[in-house]
């Protein structure tokens, strides 16, 4: 038998073999990830640099005429508010989910519903619900003796109307996270604060805060991200009036011409939407969390 | 005896840790073989890497003569019993049992029969169709053991099966485990950290230290003729007692004896007393040596200096021995005795010999 | 001092209960309502006190809601049942690669995950063209996989992660091949994230719009379920739409409020930690 010497450097690698299976296995999902979207992103922000195969800022030299600024502006209220919104009705959705009371249950159940409810559901019940003459919100406001609103009068309600919208099917989401950084709070830790005298607001301020900041700025994130990328909701509501980022991608993707001015506008798109998930991340310390 | 599996060379690096270095062990037909030694010596791995569930850097695992290194561990033929016992916990404790029988594609019929058979062995026979997770510790151990006793490998490796037993447990399980083999015959490779477990059951005991074996023989060669001062130390309910001294003209060397070879008889050592407590029912004294010329051994015991022993040779090498007496001495008392035994060891632990009286 | 409930509570949970139906309820009434009630007065009513099933008859004789149905039925199962293909190969595999390389891997998916859905759409669907695969069932669950699959890889991965190491070591060492360690030992033990990971993958395709629509547009006889009930609402047909908006909900609602403690689990949270 021959004498086998002490292993060189080649055969400590030789144990990364075993590695290399599992690699493998997690290759075809990855492949799947980057060729179907790092691929199409990189084809999207190279032609709109590009003008008739030549290297160009052409195109956003012209967004603004197609009304890049006020998109991008009404994007960030429509986002910011909606954000606003979801997180309060949230907040308040799991402070009452940790409680124990009687029919909870049925409370959840009700809560958590909309988040399988589609999109494009939840964009036209709000258009019945939202109408400038008649409509079930003008119906309970003029039961209730106030004069009918017209929902859709200025930009400015236009937007609110579909940042309150985007609430049904969102809230649940952002509710069940917070429920989980709620329901780990130790309820001995309210009732010592509350021995100590704290009223309700400090021991919101001081302990359920706290507790729920990492998985707040991961609801920020994930659905700051999303609301960035609304699409449908404003489509069914507003139509292309006013315009978001996304309506005036669409809009100038549908025809040819206008095509390259599409993907610039989603490439700014993409950009703002980088930024916002690197300023989230940075402020909100969610990087952390996701070791 | 036959050989029924060879270790040759064996390496095994984590990234740069050596956990087995140059690994060379033969292991007998039909013997009882216990793997001792300290946590992180490579127990484990040794058995991970025999199962084919780690590859090997370097080296050959040869089965019956034949390189299995290679081999996935299904390719094997050998029979594992993890620590934590790695039970299904899907299933029931029959399907356990059953479920190496069927991987080998044993018809229903023998798999009933020969998995009610070793049940009934093992006393799990009321528990079978019950889910692995309600069983008691005991019960799972037994069950794992049954899923390994139930197929007829070549090779059983069981890593520390007892571990997580209770102690009372722990005994009765000892003595089935060793009849089992016994009566059928198996050839069992086992790792612990216990010693008692090493000692009642193991036909040969190899001590692993720094992914190799110090030395291996029965537990009692372990424990009276320790080759190094190593081995010395770690065996044994109380570690062996070594202090330096010169031999035969040999200065440096170590001298090593256990409390059992101390004859109060004798009057050829002196010590001064520097502690005494009270032990189970004798008293354990901790006392210095000194000035003691021993003819008849042939050995003197140099006068023991606090600043020589700064700079041991040995780790071991203590400025004072414990030995058990039957009475109570205070401190200061000067007390004598001598050797029916002792090793002598050279200044890098090695045993030169055993001398007895 | 016992913890008592407080009325307070309740009020507030009535409040968020009403907010969180009412839009259902509107639904509800438009289709359940007989028209002279809601579109036929300025303000409709509040209240289903008259109920017909006539706007649903005529919904379904008037414009064809199975068809787009099946085909959501269809790409949602292909989406999932691929998620699941793909996914619990890679969670397997990401799990058993160390933490360090592992982590960086689901943080890469989660990141593609953040990219806006129209940007990928858009180029997605020239690909498609080209690959004959615009205006099909299989075009638009191809798309909409890119969305799932970093969740399903990350849910699987956990279930993987959470199992006794030794496991599948005891399976090989008991004569099982590779093959048989998983269909018999691993993938029983983590059901449970399979069966989360399938239906949120397959709630997200039922649901999903951007890209169904952009890979699939507004051909009657091609789109999804939510682009589809677009084009109704957009041709203004809201009885139609609210009929068709109801039925497609009905499944989601039976599966949220069966599965609402996995929802409400570490699966949905934990996934969105990643």
């Amino acid at each position: 038998m021959e004498v086998q010497e002490e292993p060189s450097i080649r055969d400590t690698f030789k144990m990364s073999r075993k590695y290399l299976i599992y690699i493998l296995m997690a290759a075809p999902a990855i492949a799947y990830v980057i060729g179907l979207s790092i691929f199409p992103a990189i084809t999207v922000i190279y032609d709109s640099f590009h003008v008739n195969g030549q290297l160009s800022l052409r195109n956003y030299a012209s967004l603004p005429g197609y009304g890049l600024y006020p998109s991008i502006v009404n994007t960030l209220i429509v986002s910011v508010g909606a954000l606003i919104i979801q997180v309060v009705l949230a907040l308040a959705i799991a402070m009452v989910m940790v409680k124990p009371f009687k029919g909870s249950k049925i409370f959840s159940t009700i809560v958590i519903i909309p988040f399988g409810v589609s999109t494009i559901v939840s964009a036209f019940a709000f258009s019945l619900i939202f109408q400038n003459v008649g409509g079930f919100a003008n119906g309970i406001i003029v039961a209730l003796g106030f004069k009918p609103v017209t929902w859709f009068s200025s930009t400015l309600s236009d937007l609110g109307v579909v940042m309150f919208s985007d609430f049904w099917k969102n809230t649940p989401l952002v509710a069940l996270i917070l429920y989980g950084g709620l329901s780990s709070v130790s309820p001995s830790l309210y009732e010592s604060a509350s021995m100590d005298g704290a009223g309700p607001l400090s021991r919101f301020v001081h302990i359920t805060l706290p507790n729920i900041a990492p998985l707040l700025s991961i609801a920020l994130l994930v659905r700051g991200v999303s609301e960035f990328n609304i699409f449908a909701l404003p489509l069914v509501l507003i139509g292309y009036h006013p315009l978001i980022l996304n309506t005036l991608i669409y809009e100038n993707y549908s025809t040819l011409a206008t095509r390259p001015i599409s993907y610039a506008a989603a490439t700014v798109l993409l950009a703002i939407i980088m930024v916002y998930s690197i300023l989230v991340l940075r402020i909100g310390g969610a990087k952390q969390y996701a070791q | 005896m036959n050989v029924k599996m060879q270790y040759v060379n064996v390496y095994k690096y984590y990234r740069n840790t050596k956990v087995l270095n140059k690994f060379n062990l033969e292991i007998y037909d039909g013997e009882f073989l216990v793997i001792l030694g300290p946590s992180g010596t490579g127990k484990t791995t040794l058995l991970r890497v025999t199962a084919g569930i780690e590859d090997l850097t370097a080296g050959k695992i040869l089965m019956e003569g034949r390189d299995i290194s290679k081999n996935p561990p299904n390719k094997r033929d050998i029979a594992m019993v993890f620590q934590n016992y790695a039970l299904y916990p899907n299933m029931t404790a029959f399907q356990n049992i059953a479920f190496p029988l069927k991987m080998a594609k044993k018809s229903k019929g023998e798999i009933k029969r020969k998995v009610e058979e070793i049940a009934e062995t093992l006393k799990i026979a009321e528990v079978l169709q019950k889910n692995v997770t309600l069983l008691s510790g005991g019960q799972k151990q037994r069950v794992a053991l049954a899923r390994a006793l139930v197929r007829d490998p070549k090779i059983f490796l069981l890593d520390e099966p007892l571990s997580n037993l209770d102690a009372r447990v722990r005994v009765v399980a000892r003595s089935e485990l060793k009849k089992i083999q016994k009566e059928l015959g198996h050839t069992f490779v086992y790792v612990t950290h216990d010693q008692s477990e090493a000692g009642s059951l193991a036909d040969r005991v190899a001590v692993l230290r720094n992914g190799g074996i110090e030395q291996i023989g029965t537990y009692e060669e372990l424990l009276n003729e320790p080759k190094s001062t190593w081995v010395g130390d770690f065996i044994g309910d109380y570690p062996m007692n070594f202090t330096s001294g010169e031999y035969v003209g040999r200065s440096g060397t170590i001298i090593g004896f256990r409390d059992s070879w101390v004859n109060m008889d004798s009057d050829t050592l002196t010590g001064t007393v520097q502690l005494c407590t009270l032990g189970e029912d004798t008293y354990h004294v901790q006392c210095r040596l000194g000035n003691a010329a021993v003819a008849e051994g042939g050995f003197s015991l140099d006068d023991i200096d606090e600043s020589e022993m700064t700079q041991p040779t040995n780790n071991f090498v203590k400025s004072s021995v414990s030995i058990r007496v039957s009475e109570k001495y205070n401190i200061g008392a000067r007390i004598k005795f001598g050797l029916s035994k002792y090793n002598v060891y050279d200044s890098n632990g090695n045993l030169i010999e055993t001398v007895k009286n | 001092m016992p913890s008592k409930t407080s009325p307070g509570i309740y009020v507030a949970v009535l409040i968020l209960a009403v907010i969180f139906f009412y839009p259902l309820w509107v639904l509800i009434i438009i289709a359940f309502v007989p028209t002279k009630y809601t579109f036929g007065v300025m303000y409709p009513i509040q209240l289903p006190l008259i109920i017909t099933l006539q706007n649903v008859i005529n919904s379904f004789r008037e414009v064809d809601l199975v068809g787009p149905m099946i085909r959501s039925l269809e790409v949602a199962f292909i989406v999932g049942l691929l998620a699941l293909g793909l996914g619990v190969p890679a969670g397997y595999g990401i799990a058993k690669l160390t933490a360090r390389i592992s982590n960086k891997l689901i943080a890469f998916l989660f990141i593609i995950n953040m990219m806006p859905g129209l940007v990928i759409a858009i180029p997605i669907s020239l690909y498609f063209y080209s690959l004959h695969l615009t205006n099909t069932v299989l075009g638009v669950a191809l798309a909409q996989e890119l969305v799932v699959l970093p969740l399903t890889v990350f849910i699987i991965m956990g279930g993987f992660r959470s199992l006794p190491r030794d496991l599948e070591n005891q399976a090989r060492v008991d004569g099982a091949s590779l093959g048989s360690t998983f269909v018999r030992v691993l993938i029983p033990l983590i059901r449970v994230p399979i069966l989360v990971a399938f239906i949120l993958s397959w709630m997200t395709s039922w649901d999903e719009f951007t890209y169904a629509f952009i890979v699939a547009p507004i051909v009657p006889t091609h789109s999804t379920f939510p682009v589809t009930l677009y084009n109704y609402v957009s041709r203004n047909l809201p009885l139609q739409s609210a009929t068709f908006a109801l039925i497609a909900t009905v499944p989601i609602i039976i599966m949220v409020a069966v599965f609402q403690k996995y929802l409400k689990g570490q699966y949905l949270s934990g996934g969105l930690v990643g």
